[in-house]
């Protein structure tokens, strides 16, 4: 492979997929709290950044402004949606921290299985 | 309220002098949403910065948080009620539903509201761990 | 040891999932697109397309989204440690 295919096979939708799957890792390999909310976070990212450059033509220009007219552009509604997306991603942060400090102040741990065996006791 | 006392660190003093173009940038990207890259959400974003850098300058929430969240519900209800106001009055009696200014309100609104609702998380996330 | 099994196997995965999306494209229905492109300008007055969508267009979408960021902070305050307040005397 040379360097100029490896350079063409980075685009928006290989890296936002190859995102996906190490936040995925990171949610099934890992038993801290806080690299689990970490890990929603990064999949949230990855998710964001492949509707954005998913479809994109190669020399679109932004949907912005009144000069544009004539020229392709990009598509707005998936950079619309995006944008539910991102403040989506904020308040599930948000309440996972909540409750991530709400869990560690009851059972004085932030790793799942700590904190499943002393429930269970 | 720019405060300059002695007691204060150099990054407090740099917050304190940056507070009003903090100010104007969020107000600006709000105010121009609808004509360039920006908007409510964006706008309201970096207006929770403004209070967010305070407490890391000044670490104590000398105002009271029932406010912001008062603040927040009423500016969820005016951003409920605009829309339907507009939409079952009389055409061209207030401001036309499709307008350049029915844009511009709606995006101050949300910025506003965004900005009280980030806000209010980091005070109770600070307030919290303090 | 565990946590390698699940590596290679995830990296396995994502392989295959980026194999089976580079095999086809699929664009999207053009047919939205002509309307937000075209008449955004004359029908919203919005320059930017992606705020006619978001404050006209998809209404409900904005309205949701607003609501929702106000239940979460309604949550981060009510869920918070033992409902303690510490701002409230």
């Amino acid at each position: 492979m040379s360097i100029n295919a490896l350079l063409d096979w980075i685009s928006g939708e290989h890296i936002s997929l190859v995102l996906f799957f190490v936040g995925l890792y990171g949610l099934t390999a890992r038993r801290n709290m806080l690299k689990s909310i970490l890990s929603v976070g990064i999949m949230q990212a990855a998710a964001i950044l492949y509707f954005l450059s998913a479809d994109l033509a190669e020399d679109s220009v932004p949907p912005v402004g009144e000069s544009v007219a004539g020229q392709a552009m990009a598509d707005p509604l998936p950079q619309a949606m995006m944008i539910t997306d991102i403040v989506i991603g904020i308040g599930v942060t948000a309440i996972a921290l909540t409750l991530m400090i709400h869990l560690y102040h009851r059972y004085g741990t932030t790793n799942w299985q700590k904190a499943r065996d002393k429930r269970h006791e | 309220m720019i405060r300059m006392s002695h007691d204060r660190s150099l990054f407090g003093r740099l917050i304190g002098l940056l507070y009003p173009f903090m100010l104007l940038l969020s107000f600006y990207i709000i105010l121009n949403g609808h004509a360039s890259p920006g908007g409510g959400f964006q706008g309201g974003a970096v207006l929770a910065t403004v209070l967010i850098s305070r407490y890391l300058t000044y670490p104590v929430a000398d105002f009271r948080r029932k406010h912001l969240q008062m603040a927040e519900k009423i500016l969820f209800g005016a951003i409920l009620l605009l829309p339907i106001l507009l939409l079952f009055s009389r055409p061209g009696w207030l401001i036309a539903p499709y307008d350049r200014w029915y844009l511009v309100a709606m995006n101050v609104l949300i910025g506003l509201k965004v900005g009280t609702g980030l806000s209010i998380i980091f005070y109770r996330f600070a307030a919290e761990t303090r | 040891m565990a946590r390698w099994i699940k590596a290679v196997g995830l990296a396995l995965l994502a392989g295959l999932v980026i194999w089976l999306y580079d095999q086809g494209h699929v664009p999207a229905d053009p047919l939205a697109l002509a309307q937000y492109l075209g008449g955004a300008l004359a029908e919203t007055g919005a320059p930017n397309r992606v705020a006619a969508i978001y404050l006209n267009y998809r209404m409900f979408d904005s309205l949701f989204e607003t609501m929702m960021l106000l239940v979460c902070v309604l949550a981060v305050v009510r869920l918070s440690w033992r409902g303690h307040d510490p701002d409230e005397p």
